[in-house]
């Protein structure tokens, strides 16, 4: 495991100061449940217990993965755990009192595994690198009444455009005195990271530090209005690496947004956001001719600056037996910011949804219906997707419901610089009938699932529309006793996908079982399933998974947690005549870990 | 004095009739790859022909500038290091290697900089000037030729199936999960690679947390497809409330590199999705 991070020794330091804490906890706990007992050895129990209590869990897990390949010089199977991991969760919030409360969220692996983004390969990380590597959350927010104080790993969210999606390591509050908002935090996401080029492979693609700034203002009654200025902010330190990235620039983003949601008639809302961004992508390119690239003070801008906008409106009624709404969001094609950096640019999308019950309720219907539009700034390049869901659920009677499902996604583009344009279209269509009947001494419950997908896809040079068909039918059957505690399941199901020149057929046989033991202090739970799979004319690949689940409640609030899982696959002649037949690989998987629920 | 203003003159006269019997043709690929490095390994980007009218062999330089579009230059030739060729009577036949090697091109600052670093031109509309030049004081042998290129932006995929939300049945899943997802636009003839991940998320993880924090349970390459037939043999028994994944597409050109240049998160990720796992089939709205 080339990217097996060795940050244990920071994980270590961090234990003991939560075994300190945990322990602490755990007295806490004993005497708030030991009515009114004092224990004037004991320092850390207030001699007032009136009011303090704590909820959430504490969990730490251990997990081994093995895998076994034959002949050992196989490379067709890559491991996609690490050999080795403990978890740590610990996730308590303590109040005091009703005013009081103080979360703390702390979790970590012992090994880091990343592999995407700026953390992706890197060998060993300093303590700063560790605290804001993604894998690891160090939090807690103190909160009064209406102001909290952020500190540490926190994933902030003040709107849809604004920031949302990144894990910052930094410091900040949340203040909402008589409905007004006001938010701040600033942190860092990533640390610099040098830049290491393969061998090994795939060697550290490199990284600036990033510092992030983010604030927001407004004001909200719940249930009835809000409206709220956001501003974002994120900047890349260029000095912050001795070996400079190949392909990443040091960036500056900066986005400012305004968000108002508007709740009407009980029923009805409207839900409003515009926002724009300015966003350098590259920070060592000169300052532009014209100056006015950035928007001072927020951003200096240089020749590498662009400004766009993005917008998102929707609005609907939601009631208990029907929802509807319209949603329709555009993203400029230079619209980027910090807070999302995986958010695509240049698109409208369009989408009605609804949900609704009928017929006493027997009925229930969840649908879609949407059109996106990409490049949209780009007329030669410009495509648009359709995408269409519909999924109707009736209780016939007492022992009949039938569920339907409908899935339509297309997708078509301009010929731009190709003699076609692409035409990507699928459609899935499900029909899964269930009967449940009753005998003296059980229940059944026999479950029939059929799916048909359907995937043309033109070639954009020769204009051939090349199909791919998919059936999938499964059939399972859940008895139910009366007098036994035992809960099994079985199935078989089949899987037929055809397309030129491949055919791929699946047959899976699956057995399940639960039940409780050891007066219900323990919970079983165990599967087999095993797969008989051909690939065109060559002979079949064969696969035997099987698992157990063993939770054993030691105390009220303390189970232990185990899981095994093998996986045993053999191939069938495919891979000939690079490998003989009989190549095959063995998967292993135990998890074991301590819960306890505070 | 007089000798040498008489030399300078018939050496230019020489110049001119030459040029007059020169006549050049320039050939370039509307949509080339954006990675000009490579540029020199494929001889359908560019070609430059020069028919050479007279009896007599003479040298050359090819003296090359890249435009913009709006004729703003933003690379040429260092023409001191430039080979000098034998213009042979005839046809004379020259590729990228020859018109546009990348060693000797001075790009000025911003391109100089991603092309040095990435080894690729950033998307936009492209101008790309030849001309024949003595090799002795660069006078002109021909006139100029000029043709446009492309190098297109990249829309980066847009994952369908499983789509956001879905909540896939716990057997179904166990055996096969099929992921679609659109091409990468515009298809160029350069091979397309799609680098399909799916990372579980764990129970006290945010989505996009897990993706760039956990190892993948499936990372596989595609090449030019855009489904993939995933087996998990995985027992997703192990959690009774149902498991959350999010998978995502990493596009890649030939080489295994990401295909945009600067833009984006740098990593040509397209937008990631969530999609669940449980014995009970019902839709859920992340937003």
């Amino acid at each position: 495991m080339s990217n097996r991070l060795p940050n244990s020794k920071y994980a270590i330091a961090v234990i003991l100061v939560l075994s300190f804490y945990s322990e602490t906890l755990l007295l806490a706990q004993t005497y708030k449940y030991t009515d009114n007992i004092r224990n004037p050895v004991n320092p850390y129990v207030s001699k007032n217990r009136d009011g303090f209590s704590v909820s959430g869990t504490m969990e730490v897990t251990y997990e081994h993965y093995g895998l076994d390949a034959h002949p050992d010089s196989f490379r067709g199977v890559r491991p996609r755990r690490p050999w080795n991991q403990v978890r740590f969760n610990f996730q308590p919030t303590f109040n005091f009192g009703k005013d009081w409360s103080v979360p703390l969220n702390v979790s970590f692996p012992m090994f880091a595994t990343n592999f995407a983004g700026p953390y992706s390969g890197l060998k060993n990380q300093n303590f700063s690198q560790w605290l804001s590597n993604p894998a690891n959350n160090l939090g807690i927010s103190p909160k009064y009444k209406w102001a909290q104080l952020l500190l540490g790993t926190q994933y902030i969210k003040y709107s849809n455009l604004s920031t949302g999606d990144i894990g910052i390591f930094g410091a900040g509050v949340d203040l909402r005195p008589k409905g007004f908002l006001l938010k701040f935090f600033t942190g860092t996401s990533q640390q610099g990271i040098n830049y290491v080029p393969a061998p090994p492979a795939p060697g550290v693609m490199g990284a600036y530090k990033r510092k992030h700034y983010m604030f927001q203002v407004g004001k909200e009654k719940e249930g009835k209005y809000l409206v709220a200025l956001n501003f974002s902010k994120g900047k890349d330190d260029s000095s912050s690496v001795s070996s400079r990235p190949v392909v990443v620039t040091a960036q500056e983003g900066f986005t400012a947004s305004i968000i108002s949601e508007l709740y009407i008639m009980k029923h009805w809302y409207v839900k409003l956001e515009g926002a724009q961004s300015y966003f350098t992508s590259d920070l060592t390119q000169p300052a532009d001719t014209n100056g006015d690239a950035g928007l001072k003070p927020f951003i200096t801008g240089n020749s590498s600056t662009s400004k766009d906008n993005a917008g998102i409106l929707s609005l609907g009624r939601k009631s208990d037996n029907l929802d509807i709404g319209y949603t329709t969001k555009y993203i400029g094609k230079r619209f980027q910011t910090t807070g999302y950096p995986f958010m695509q640019p240049d698109h409208w999308d369009n989408t009605i949804d609804t949900r609704f019950n009928g017929w006493k309720k027997k009925i229930n219907v969840v649908a879609s219906v949407g059109i996106r539009s990409n490049n949209v700034s780009d007329t030669l390049l410009k495509s648009n997707q359709f995408l269409g869901n519909l999924n109707w659920y009736t209780q016939v009677n007492d022992h009949f419901s039938l569920n339907l499902s409908y899935n339509n996604f297309g997708f078509n583009s301009v010929s731009g610089i190709n003699p076609y344009g692409i035409r990507n279209v699928s459609n899935d269509i499900g029909v899964s009938p269930t009967y449940t009947w009753t005998t003296q001494h059980m229940m059944h419950l026999l479950t029939l699932s059929y799916n048909y997908s359907k995937y043309d896809e033109r070639d954009v040079i020769s204009g051939l529309v090349t199909s791919n068909n998919t059936h999938t039918g499964l059939l399972s059957y859940v008895p139910s006793f009366f007098n036994h505690e035992i809960t099994p399941d079985v199935s078989a199901l089949y899987f037929l996908n055809t397309m030129p020149l491949v055919k791929t057929s699946l047959l899976t046989f699956s057995l399940g079982a639960g039940m409780p033991v050891l007066d219900k202090k323990m919970q079983l739970r165990g599967q087999i399933q095993y797969t008989l799979g051909k690939l065109n004319a060559f002979s079949s690949n064969k696969n035997l998974v099987a698992s157990l689940n063993v939770d054993y409640k030691i105390t009220k609030k303390l189970t232990w947690k185990n899981f095994f899982s093998t996986n045993s696959f053999r191939y069938g002649n495919e891979l000939a005549p690079t490998w003989p037949d009989g190549v095959r690989y063995l998967e292993t998987t135990i998890r074991t870990g301590i819960q306890y629920k505070f | 004095m007089r000798k040498l203003i008489i030399l300078s003159y018939l050496i230019a006269l020489c110049w001119q009739i030459a040029t007059a019997q020169v006549v050049t043709t320039l050939i370039v690929n509307k949509t080339p790859t954006n990675k000009i490095v490579n540029w020199a390994n494929d001889n359908t980007i560019v070609s430059f022909i020069a028919n050479n009218q007279t009896q007599e062999p003479f040298q050359v330089i090819i003296k090359t500038e890249l435009k913009l579009a709006d004729g703003t230059i933003i690379g040429n030739k260092d023409l001191a290091k430039a080979n000098i060729f034998t213009l042979s009577p005839g046809n004379n036949l020259y590729y990228a290697k020859d018109v546009i090697p990348i060693n000797i091109m001075m790009f000025s600052g911003t391109y100089n900089n991603i092309i040095s670093n990435t080894g690729k031109l950033p998307e936009g509309y492209y101008q790309l000037t030849v001309q024949l030049v003595s090799p002795q004081g660069y006078a002109p042998v021909t006139q100029p030729v000029s043709k446009n290129f492309l190098i297109p932006s990249v829309q980066l995929p847009v994952l369908m199936k499983p789509y956001k939300g879905q909540v896939l049945n716990i057997l179904e899943a166990q055996t096969a999960i099929i992921f679609r997802w659109t091409p990468k636009m515009p298809r160029t003839q350069e091979l397309t690679n799609y680098r399909v991940q799916v990372f579980e998320v764990l129970s006290n993880q945010q989505d996009v947390q897990a993706l760039r924090a956990n190892q993948p349970l499936l990372d596989v390459i595609v090449k030019e497809q855009t489904q993939y037939i995933w087996r998990p043999q995985l027992s997703f028994i192990d959690d009774k409330h149902g498991k959350k994944f999010i998978w995502t597409i990493q596009t890649l050109d030939s080489a295994e590199e990401p295909v945009t240049v600067i833009n984006g998160n740098q990593e040509s990720r397209s937008e990631p999705i969530v999609f669940f796992v449980s014995t009970n089939e019902t839709q859920t709205d992340e937003e």
